[in-house]
């Protein structure tokens, strides 16, 4: 597969916008190291416990780590779409891929 | 493919349909199956490898959704191997997938027949005088045979279908949960089964992640539905994140009723209890805690085996069908049936190997065998994803991009590689089987698909001509790419030398370029005007040399990409490409094609800057090691031999030595240069005419002696890679600086060298393209 390939397969973005998008994430850094080391901390607690208090308190909070490091990409997701529909000039996603189901271009902007 | 019509799929699949979908893949057979087997390793802390699998799964995941959002095409993981790897990797992820989903499919099928088996015994019944605990691997065999048989049909699980049987086994598993809390806090002495916690150490727990692995991967197929899913780059990140934040819980509070509910009225622990009962560990545990436990465990269990059944039959088959078309695997694989349109050859093979693996080995190592290789697959999506962001950089549209890049895909691969590894530990037939399956697979490949994959390549062969004498010899050929004749004689008169010098013949190659954007198609209205205008003159031009030739047009979007095909494809000794001068581009060092074609392949290459090769009387060879000037020796002894030039040597030495070390590098020389298999006679006129000279300036130094030549041979030299990045060679600086007629040589590499260095060139290729 090549390049003319992807081109043709439509997942390459418009010539004129190659160089205008940032690449960095849009995932919050800070709190999601924090949420990786809560979780394997949670699991070394889980184990620490040995089946007692402990392990139950480390299974709890790497559900809620989980949950949380879920929540946070999933933020990311809609903050990715409104940073490349800014980058690209305001285009909405309608004009940047196939299938969209015309969200507005605004929506997600605000969110953490 | 750019002359193809592209066939769409529609996109129906909102966000919450595809994270069902994904849901529905991974709440399958595997929990029904593995938990048992799993607990007996890790002993309770079966909920530790879960919430462990959960974090290795989660990284992988991560990679998921951002390739499933920049590329969603219908290939998922094996689509991204095969743009992000080199070499045998997509053919190998391609062979991996087909084992690891008919592996899968081996498994289920096993866990149905326990399953069945297991209903068998509870009504105490029997078949052909067997009994329930003795029916599971014939049952396994008719399950799988049936199963080949529906997909020989074509029926495939509906939509429907699936999502009833996603939910039907989702809510057993719940009131299994539900069932197994509330015995355990109306029974608070059940909390005491969770201890000790991990009575195999973590070793065990580790063997578990392993082995449930298989359960944590159905967010695949959240990828592979890409095209289907509606606003694909939102919606396949989010899917693929929310279906595992759904599914790990599920598993851990599993792992948690199974242990702490059960009770096993002796002394054994539960864990060893429920390791006993193996794949029938969590229908065994519901008979005690749940209503009708065993019976909609059953239910659950064989609805689920069935389901994947169907499903790894069908993806294995579909694998190997496209493998088949991709000229990877033997055509008959993508033969498609004339009733049916089913790939009816494709899945008899599946269908054989899914048979032989639940025939051959036990169920343990079976789910082992299904786990490593998945490991191993995810592993190679994880190195592709590094590739791939470095290759197009923001060229493409990603819905989701990776935090602490590349830091997370690095620890997913260490973690899954460690933990496919540690798997030998567990089962080391699995490993046998996964071993001798990728050796296949090398030996396939290399014996066989690479070939192939050469046949379909885009610089086809458009005209061939050989004298009738030379067709099928297999004789010594040095290649002349030739654009226009006007300008080749000096290319001809050096290519005809060396032929008849090793009795070979000349290959005159010309490539009919067409744009990038230009299908092949186009270039094929120049044939005849090519072979009128370009060709018959330049095999005139070889004839007056008394040597014989063939000649070839290739229509290609580059130049150099033609020459090493017609390299691989026809075997060629030596290549000799003209070189007009310095190249303006910063990025290559002699010239953009002559750079690939150096580089890439694999036999000897001359780049030769020169109108004309009259008269060549003296000639001089650089030269650093004896051992890296065997081919300039062998050129500048044909020159030597047909045209009475004269060759000297020149090596050049850091001032200041003193007499004896001086003496000491000499014969170093000297015994370099007997060494050389070149003959006597050249080792002895090399011997005569070595010339040592000093100077802190190597490049200024041979420059300045090459004025007084009628031809330079530079060797390229074996420099380290980091001086090679940084700086480039010494003959590439001094091949810009020589004003004379040059003649730059590459020797032949071994096979090893080569393969190690297109590795590092794909690497390096991948971070350069990103930095443009």
């Amino acid at each position: 597969m090549s390049i003319e390939d992807l081109r043709e397969q439509g997942v390459l973005l418009p010539e004129e916008e190659w160089g205008e998008h940032r690449l960095e994430t849009t995932v919050p850094l800070v709190p999601v190291a924090v949420g990786y080391v809560t979780a394997v901390l949670s699991l070394v607690a889980m184990y620490v416990g040995g089946g007692g208090t402990l392990t139950w308190i480390g299974a709890g909070t790497f559900l809620v780590a989980l949950y949380t490091l879920t929540w946070m990409c999933d933020r990311a997701v809609l903050r990715q779409r409104t940073r490349v529909r800014r980058e690209s000039g305001g285009a909405s996603d309608a004009e940047t891929g196939p299938g969209d189901d015309g969200r507005s271009s605004g929506e997600g902007a605000g969110e953490p | 493919m750019a002359d193809q019509p592209r066939t769409e799929l529609s996109r129906d699949l909102g966000l919450f349909t595809i994270t069902m979908v994904g849901v529905g893949a991974m709440i399958g057979a595997g929990i029904f199956v593995l938990t048992g087997i799993a607990a007996g390793t890790a002993g309770p802390g079966l909920i530790l490898a879960f919430a462990a699998n959960g974090v290795v799964t989660l990284l992988t995941a991560l990679a998921y959704a951002e390739l499933g959002s920049a590329i969603p095409e219908a290939g998922g993981g094996y689509l991204w191997v095969k743009e992000g790897l080199p070499g045998p990797n997509a053919f190998l992820a391609g062979w991996m997938s087909w084992f690891a989903h008919a592996v899968a499919g081996s498994l289920y099928a096993l866990g149905f027949g326990s399953y069945l088996g297991l209903v068998f015994r509870e009504f105490g019944w029997t078949l052909l005088g067997l009994q329930g605990g003795q029916l599971g691997k014939p049952f396994a065999i008719v399950i799988a045979i049936l199963f080949v048989a529906i997909n020989f049909k074509g029926v495939s699980e509906t939509g429907l279908a699936g999502n009833i049987v996603t939910v039907a086994k989702v809510l057993i598993l719940l009131l299994f949960i539900g069932s197994g809390l509330w015995a355990m806090f109306h029974d608070p002495v059940s909390w005491g089964n969770f201890k000790p916690f991990t009575p195999r150490g973590l070793g065990g727990v580790v063997e578990a992640m392993g082995l449930t692995y298989v359960a944590f991967e159905g967010y695949e197929i959240i990828a592979q539905a890409g095209e289907e899913v509606k606003n694909p780059k939102r919606n396949i990140p989010r899917a693929v994140l929310w279906s595992l934040a759904i599914v790990i819980p599920i598993y851990l509070l599993v792992g948690v009723a199974a242990v702490g509910a059960t009770h096993t009225g002796s002394g054994m622990p539960t864990w060893q209890w429920l390791g006993e009962h193996k794949e029938l560990g969590l229908a065994e545990a519901a008979r005690q805690f749940m209503p009708l436990g065993t019976v909609l465990l059953l239910v659950g269990g064989i609805l689920s085996t069935m389901s994947a059944l169907n499903a790894t039959t069908f993806s294995s088959t579909r694998v190997s069908f496209a493998m088949g078309r991709d000229r990877n695997l033997p055509d008959f694989f993508s033969k498609v049936h004339d009733r049916t349109r089913t790939p009816y050859l494709a899945l008899l093979a599946s269908g054989g190997l899914i048979l032989f693996m639940a025939v051959a080995i036990p169920i343990e190592d079976v789910a082992a065998a299904t786990d490593v290789m998945f490991l191993l697959l995810f592993l190679q999506v994880n190195i592709a994803i590094i590739t791939i962001r470095r290759k197009y950089g923001d060229k493409l549209d990603y819905g989701f991009l990776i935090p602490f890049f590349p830091v997370l895909p690095i620890l997913a691969i260490v973690l899954m590689l460690g933990i496919a590894v540690y798997m030998v530990r567990f089962s080391p037939t699995a490993w046998l089987f996964v071993g001798g399956w990728i050796a296949t697979g090398f030996a396939i490949y290399y014996g066989y698909a690479r070939k192939r994959e050469r046949e379909k390549r885009v610089t086809p062969v458009v005209l061939r001509e050989e004298a009738p004498a030379l067709l099928g010899e297999d004789r010594y050929r040095v290649l002349v790419p030739v654009a226009n004749p006007e300008h080749a004689g000096a290319l001809i008169d050096l290519a005809s030398l060396i032929a008849r010098s090793n009795d070979g013949e000349v290959v005159l190659l010309h490539v009919i370029m067409v744009p990038e954007q230009t299908p092949l198609r186009v270039g094929r209205r120049y044939v005849t005007q090519a072979r009128d205008e370009v060709l018959d003159r330049a095999v005139e031009m070889v004839a007056e040399h008394d040597v014989p030739s063939s000649s070839i047009i290739r229509i290609a979007h580059s130049p150099a990409q033609a020459v090493m095909h017609e390299v691989e494809d026809r075997d060629i000794d030596f290549v000799v490409m003209g070189w007009r001068g310095r190249s303006r581009n910063p990025r290559t060092a002699i010239g953009s094609n002559i750079d690939l074609v150096f580089r890439h392949a694999d036999c000897h290459v001359g780049a030769l800057r020169a109108n004309d090769l009259d008269p060549v009387r003296r000639i001089l060879v650089p030269m650093a090691d004896p051992q890296q000037s065997h081919l300039m020796l062998e050129l500048a002894e044909m020159f030597s031999r047909d045209r009475g030039s004269d060759v000297d040597l020149l090596h050049i030495l850091p001032p200041g030595m003193s007499e004896q070390e001086r003496r000491e590098r000499l014969q170093e020389l000297y015994d370099g240069l007997a060494d050389l298999d070149v003959g006597p006679e050249e080792t002895g006129e090399a011997r005569r005419m070595i010339e040592v000279a000093e100077s802190r300036d190597v490049v200024g130094a041979i420059v300045g002696t090459a004025g007084d030549y009628d031809l330079t041979i530079l060797g390229s030299a074996r420099e380290g890679f980091v001086r090679k990045l940084v700086a480039g060679t010494i003959p590439e600086h001094i091949a810009r600086r020589i004003r004379g007629r040059l003649l730059l040589v590459k020797h032949r590499r071994s096979v090893i060298q080569s393969k190690i260095l297109d590795t590092i060139d794909f690497f390096r290729d991948t971070s350069g393209t990103s930095m443009t």
